[in-house]
């Protein structure tokens, strides 16, 4: 998924791409909250009349399916924030917070994209500058590369608008 | 380039760990897929000749080879083990290789746990077999473990408990991992009604492990303090209910039935539209008659205890509930048919195995049938006819189902085509004799002969001696299954990505082998 947004106290515009993930987690949420409603009634029944073991098993069982649906949400949550600021090219990507940040002179950058005539490939969109290659957009498809890659020649060739609109 | 901060390491060329500590510490789903389908066949072999020592004892009437003791804890094993360590693990093998390269998914949701969710299982299992080694033998009241009869045991009942609980935990482990993957990692664009019906099944299945699997482990822990602890759960003496026990147990035995059997669904509705070359009939009415088949699951649990009693208007309604369950199953036949109907048909090894399916777990449903109506109930139950039933039900349905999505998927796990003549032959085989071991079943048990016994009247001897001739050959035909896999995993011809000519889904657009990571990068927009 490709997003642009403008950050409200710099002002900079960045171009934000996130990796699959096809539920909210607000889904995730009502997901694990009727898996343990369902433990918690068959365990409720069971416990009113007297055999009340089940009922911390399903508890417990509640807990697992929650530590894991957000600890499985949390790990889809890999984001790339690409910025330019100044005649600088900066490129964060992290979970929860940016674990790794790339920055590169924007004159100097050139943005490629192997396009491959598979449709279950999905090609290497990279970063290019001073003989290093930067991979970007890693957890994108093909579509969505091809985005990335037409506003990432827009950023790079154009002074002004920095970075546009993504359709 | 400047990199202020350095961690992240590129993923795309990494292949397997060399030597043991790859399958030991491996998190990759193609390999966990892989472990648990092999422990799946050592323990189909291992409660398979559990199955030999039953019929080589009843092969003519009065004790010759084991004690009755024994005896009991071998169709006590025979059943934890084909349950709880065949056809479980064998379904979650196939979801573990399948599930993500349906979706379009890189790996399951949770790796790591799904590496724990296997290498619990050859513990639990040494536990449960050490038993057999132990003072008083192993489990022998059934694998029901009703009480009070399963609390006269030997003291080996401790590990009995723990060793199911082991099962649990992995079950659980495995189900929320699935639940986890098939809800947030399918392919950008796949909604839940375009996901094959195999991944659908599967869905389905978890969450009943989810919702049943508490109510075995607090069963079973009830009945470990009142054997060591000294509580009264389910002793009448004490003030307890051994009745309880039952509904208890069936609460979590009758979903777990469907537990071993929706998984086949999905399997057979991925084969028979490949090889009829047409798109699945009514996938709708699929997943629906899926859901409702596990709803069933759940208010039907008390046909199973018809005789121990109970108020008629319970009677009734479980009789009613019961017979319910034949109408999505119905749906699902038919759908299969309507597939099959002028379809392109061929019959290689998978189709061969998904007829087989379909006409043999067909008759264990029309059996099933029969017993569902409590007053007939009450003459069949706990003779060979049930025997007949489930196990039309489990090996043709459940068992085959695996053999046919191994034969469909291997070229795809191994990158050979298997040999179609050694397939077939283990097909016929294998039918032939399944049939004369289990029909004959039908006429015992309607005759009157009692399961769960090492001796029996004179009158049942010919059917028996049927019976277990049709044992042994179905038993060794299986080593033809071994010997097509090995043989296949060593070489052959080369299979192409699609590999059948009427295969749809992503998992045929990768290569044949599939490589050791897939879909790393989401595929293109699904449609």
């Amino acid at each position: 998924m490709v997003s642009r947004q403008v950050n409200s106290e710099t002002g900079i515009t960045q171009i934000v791409v996130r990796a699959n993930k096809s539920m909210s987690w607000r889904a995730n949420v009502i997901l694990a909250a009727s898996l343990g409603g369902i433990s918690a009634l068959f365990g409720g029944v069971i416990a009113s009349f007297g055999f009340w073991m089940v009922l911390p098993f399903a508890g417990l069982e509640f807990l697992l399916v929650y530590i894991c649906l957000g600890k499985a949400y949390r790990r889809l949550g890999y984001t790339e924030v690409i910025s330019m600021v100044g005649d600088k090219l900066l490129v964060e990507s992290g979970y929860d917070n940016p674990v790794v940040t790339s920055e590169m002179p924007s004159h100097w950058t050139r943005v490629s994209f192997a396009d491959p005539p598979s449709a279950f490939e999905v090609g290497r969109l990279s970063l290019q500058c001073s003989g290093k290659s930067l991979e970007i957009g890693r957890a994108l498809n093909k579509e969505e590369k091809r985005l990335l890659y037409k506003e990432m020649l827009r950023c790079l060739q154009f002074d002004e608008p920095k970075l546009r609109l993504i359709s | 380039m400047s990199t202020a901060a350095a961690g992240h390491h590129d993923h795309d060329d990494h292949g397997p760990a060399k030597g043991w500590t790859r399958w030991l510490y491996t998190t990759n789903h193609k390999d966990i897929g892989t472990l648990y389908l092999l422990f799946s066949l050592v323990m189909f072999f291992i409660g398979g000749g559990m199955a030999l020592i039953i019929r080589a004892e009843l092969f003519q009437p009065g004790l010759q080879l084991v004690d009755p003791l024994f005896f009991n804890s071998m169709t006590t094993m025979h059943a934890l083990v084909m349950i709880f360590g065949v056809v479980m693990p064998a379904f979650v093998g196939l979801a573990n290789w399948m599930i993500p390269m349906m979706i379009g998914g890189p790996d399951m949701a949770l790796p790591r746990l799904n590496n724990w969710s296997f290498w619990i299982m050859p513990f639990a299992f040494l536990l449960l077999l050490s038993t057999l080694f132990m003072e008083g033998g192993g489990p022998a009241g059934g694998w029901t473990l009703y009480a009070p009869l399963s609390l006269q045991g030997g003291d080996s009942f401790a590990f009995v408990i723990f060793s199911i609980h082991f099962m649990g935990i992995s079950s659980v482990m495995g189900s929320i991992n699935i639940v986890a993957t098939i809800f947030n990692m399918r392919a950008p664009g796949m909604t839940l009604m375009q996901m094959p019906l195999f991944v659908w099944t599967w869905l389905i299945t978890a969450y009943l492990l989810i919702a049943v699997i508490p109510v075995l482990a607090g069963a079973v822990t009830m009945l470990l303090t009142d054997r060591f602890f000294g509580t009264s759960f389910f002793n009448a003496a004490g003030g307890g209910d051994p009745v309880m026990y039952q509904h208890i147990f069936w609460f979590f035995g009758h979903p777990e039935v469907y537990i071993l059997i929706l998984p086949a669904f999905g399997i057979i509705s991925s084969i028979i539209p490949t090889f009829a070359r047409k798109p699945l009939f009514g996938y709708a009415s699929m997943v629906y008659a899926t859901g409702s088949i596990a709803f069933l699951s759940f208010i039907v649990w008390a046909h199973h205890m018809f005789t121990v009693g109970m108020p008629l208007a319970g009677e009734m309604f479980f009789m009613f509930a019961t017979m319910m369950i034949s109408v999505p199953t119905g749906v699902k036949v038919f759908n299969w048919i309507a597939t099959m109907w002028r379809g392109s048909m061929t019959f290689e090894t998978p189709m061969l195995f998904a007829i087989g399916f379909l006409v043999m777990f067909t008759i264990g449903g029309l059996s099933g049938l029969m017993l569902a109506i409590t007053p007939a109930d009450i003459q069949y139950h706990d003779t060979y006819f049930v025997v007949a039933h489930f196990h039309y039900v489990l090996v043709p349905g459940a068992i085959y189902s695996i053999m046919a999505a191994t034969y469909y998927w291997l070229p795809k796990w191994t990158g050979n085509m298997y040999d179609e003549k050694w397939g077939k032959i283990h097909f016929w085989v294998s039918t032939v004799f399944l049939n004369v071991l289990f029909f004959p079943m039908h006429f015992v048990g309607l005759a009157g002969m009692p399961r769960r016994i090492p001796d029996y009247s004179l009158q049942f001897a010919d059917w028996n001696a049927v019976a277990s001739i049709g044992a042994f050959g179905f038993g060794f035909s299986q080593l033809i299954f071994v010997y097509v896999i090995f043989k296949c995993i060593k070489g052959g011809e080369k299979a192409t990505s699609e590999v059948w000519e009427g295969a749809d889904g992503l998992e045929w657009t990768v290569p044949s082998p599939a490589p050791y990571h897939t879909f790393e990068k989401p595929p293109a927009q699904f449609s």
